[in-house]
């Protein structure tokens, strides 16, 4: 039976410390009822981004976002999502408009256990207040748009959910996490969003999963994630589905870990293929803090 | 519609292309995509096909007017302070081009007014200011022009159509409201959303979940009947064939409907477009 967990960016990023000692990678797992002590894991991300781009367009966008997630001893969690896109968007003959815009925010509760030696599950539910929405004018509502894709698009649409627009984002998250060594762990992860409509767009619902490698070699860690986002409404036009990968290196630092992850679109609408219309990439810099109260 | 007898639609609200259709609904090709490049398109609100088969589209949210040819091939891009942004357009019988600039939706900065361009985009005059007086313009969200150069707006602000007499000397034109048309009921009232023009009638498609389609005459302004009622849940676009077989788009429901002079159904095209 799986246990309950929090979001996805707490399974991927602050699994607690199963031993004594303050390192992040556990040789053993205990199955059953939890042996956690009540945490704090606070994980903050900055996206930078330069798509989409095009011989008579240039973009600049730069995304925050902070996580927060409290655990308790039984393994329930509590967690908040905040979030902020920005764009500078430049069109040749044009004047440059830059937007700053608040992403929605996610409440969340969930539950995780260790399921097994080496087994990790989670299960949450998030729901979120519909901040991100067209602020009114053409100008500003285009900018706004584009400032919350390019956000997700940058983090390989690895939770989108904050940056999607003009909706109630009502997401139930399932993961689990697997040790195949000491050095080498895999995950895989499922999102399933309920897109409440808050203007005149229909509701709609999505689906994300993920799957995800890491290696470590104490303190340094290398991941590579694939990521596949489909919607019952089309992203762009027929378009509705997006693949995304990313690679990135961990630097730990007793319980917490400093990252860099490059993400980047697959298949169109916003990969680097050749027919894509809006090839999209992404570097963000994260930094997850783990503290035991 | 264009000359090729091929049907030409915007895709623009959650889209971002122009799609085409035989006269009898066949899907032939599309093309477009979202974005502010060059042959991308934000919100194509309205499209007009020259004698040449250019598509020319109000490329609205980009702010300017792009230029294809049949194949969807860009071919030029025209836009300015002076155009606006292009909300409609429609062909005059010179081959210039009438825009009505509905403004950016920002209330603290409105704006409306036609502006007039020869065929090669040349900036020729711009007519109507703000306002809710004869003549003036509050979101103008559709144009059409008529064989006697007449033009008829669609405003959202105003809830009226404005018909506009052209004094012409060459290329020269000056127009001029003209007062009292159409004739209206005393309700319901018109809340205009798209037009079309032809035959002598100028065909009003109106807002309201099933609200018909007015048909006034072109000269007079009497209205002559109704169109459609119950059959549409929003008519954005509506244009005349060479058979003067009313298309609308209703972009409510994501459909487009062929209806006869006698308001019977020809040709549905579906969602699955």
């Amino acid at each position: 039976m799986l246990g309950l967990s929090l979001s996805l960016s707490l399974i991927m990023l602050t699994a607690p410390p199963l031993r004594a000692e303050p390192t992040r990678t556990s040789t053993s797992v205990v199955a059953g009822p939890f042996a956690f002590s009540p945490a704090l894991a606070l994980e903050t991300s900055l996206a930078f981004s330069p798509t989409p781009s095009a011989p008579d367009v240039s973009t600049v966008g730069l995304s925050g976002l902070l996580s927060g997630r409290y655990r308790r001893p039984s393994g329930l969690e509590f967690g908040l999502d905040l979030g902020l896109s920005g764009v500078s968007l430049a069109v040749a003959g044009r004047e440059t408009i830059g937007r700053l815009a608040l992403a929605n925010v996610l409440l969340g509760v969930g539950y995780r256990r260790a399921l097994a030696p080496a087994w990790r599950g989670a299960v949450g539910l998030r729901v979120g207040a519909p901040l991100a929405t067209f602020p009114g004018g053409i100008v500003e509502n285009r900018a706004t748009e584009l400032a919350h894709l390019v956000a997700a698009a940058a983090r390989g649409f690895r939770d989108p959910f904050p940056f999607t627009m003009n909706v109630i984002p009502v997401v139930l998250d399932l993961s689990a996490e697997h040790e195949l060594s000491r050095w080498l762990r895999v995950s895989g992860e499922l999102a399933a969003a309920a897109l409440v409509s808050v203007n005149i767009r229909p509701s709609r619902f999505a689906l994300r999963a993920a799957l995800e490698a890491e290696a470590s070699f104490e303190p340094f860690s290398i991941r590579s994630r694939l990521n596949y986002l489909v919607n019952t409404q089309a992203l762009e036009n027929h378009d509705l589905d997006q693949l995304s990968a990313g690679v990135g290196l961990g630097l730990a630092l007793g319980c917490h870990t400093l990252r860099i992850d490059f993400n980047f679109g697959l298949d169109e609408p916003y990969g680097l293929t050749r027919n894509s219309p809006a090839p999209t990439w992404g570097m963000v810099l994260g930094v997850e803090l783990d503290f035991e109260l | 519609m264009g000359p090729d007898q091929r049907v030409y639609v915007t895709d623009g609200y959650y889209n971002a292309r122009l799609a085409v259709f035989s006269l009898t609904g066949e899907f032939l090709t599309e093309w477009g995509s979202k974005g502010f490049g060059q042959s991308q398109l934000n919100t194509p609100h309205a499209l007009a096909v020259d004698t040449s088969g250019t598509v020319i589209v109000a490329d609205r949210d980009n702010g300017r007017i792009q230029r294809f040819n049949a194949e969807g091939e860009w071919v030029s891009t025209w836009q300015g302070e002076l155009i606006g942004r292009p909300w409609s357009l429609a062909l005059l019988p010179d081959g210039g081009l009438a825009v009505a600039d509905g403004g950016d939706q920002r209330p603290e900065a409105a704006r409306a007014g036609i502006a007039l361009l020869g065929p090669d985009g040349a900036f020729r005059d711009r007519f109507g200011a703000l306002g809710a007086g004869p003549g003036e313009l509050d979101e103008p969200h559709m144009i059409a022009t008529s064989s006697t150069r007449a033009l008829y707006v669609a405003e959202l602000g105003n809830e009226r159509v404005q018909k506009y007499e052209a004094r012409c000397r060459g290329p020269s034109c000056v127009y001029e409201v003209v007062l009292g048309w159409p004739e209206l009921p005393a309700s319901p009232a018109l809340e205009p959303l798209s037009l079309a023009v032809g035959g002598g009638r100028v065909y009003v498609g109106r807002q309201g979940e099933g609200a018909p389609v007015w048909v006034f005459d072109e000269l007079t302004g009497v209205k002559l009947t109704e169109l459609g009622t119950g059959l549409v849940e929003r008519p954005h676009g509506l244009s005349l064939d060479s058979e003067q077989a009313l298309w609308i788009t209703d972009d409510r429901g994501d459909r487009i409907v062929r209806l006869s002079q006698e308001g019977e159904v020809l040709l549905t095209i579906g969602a699955s477009l």
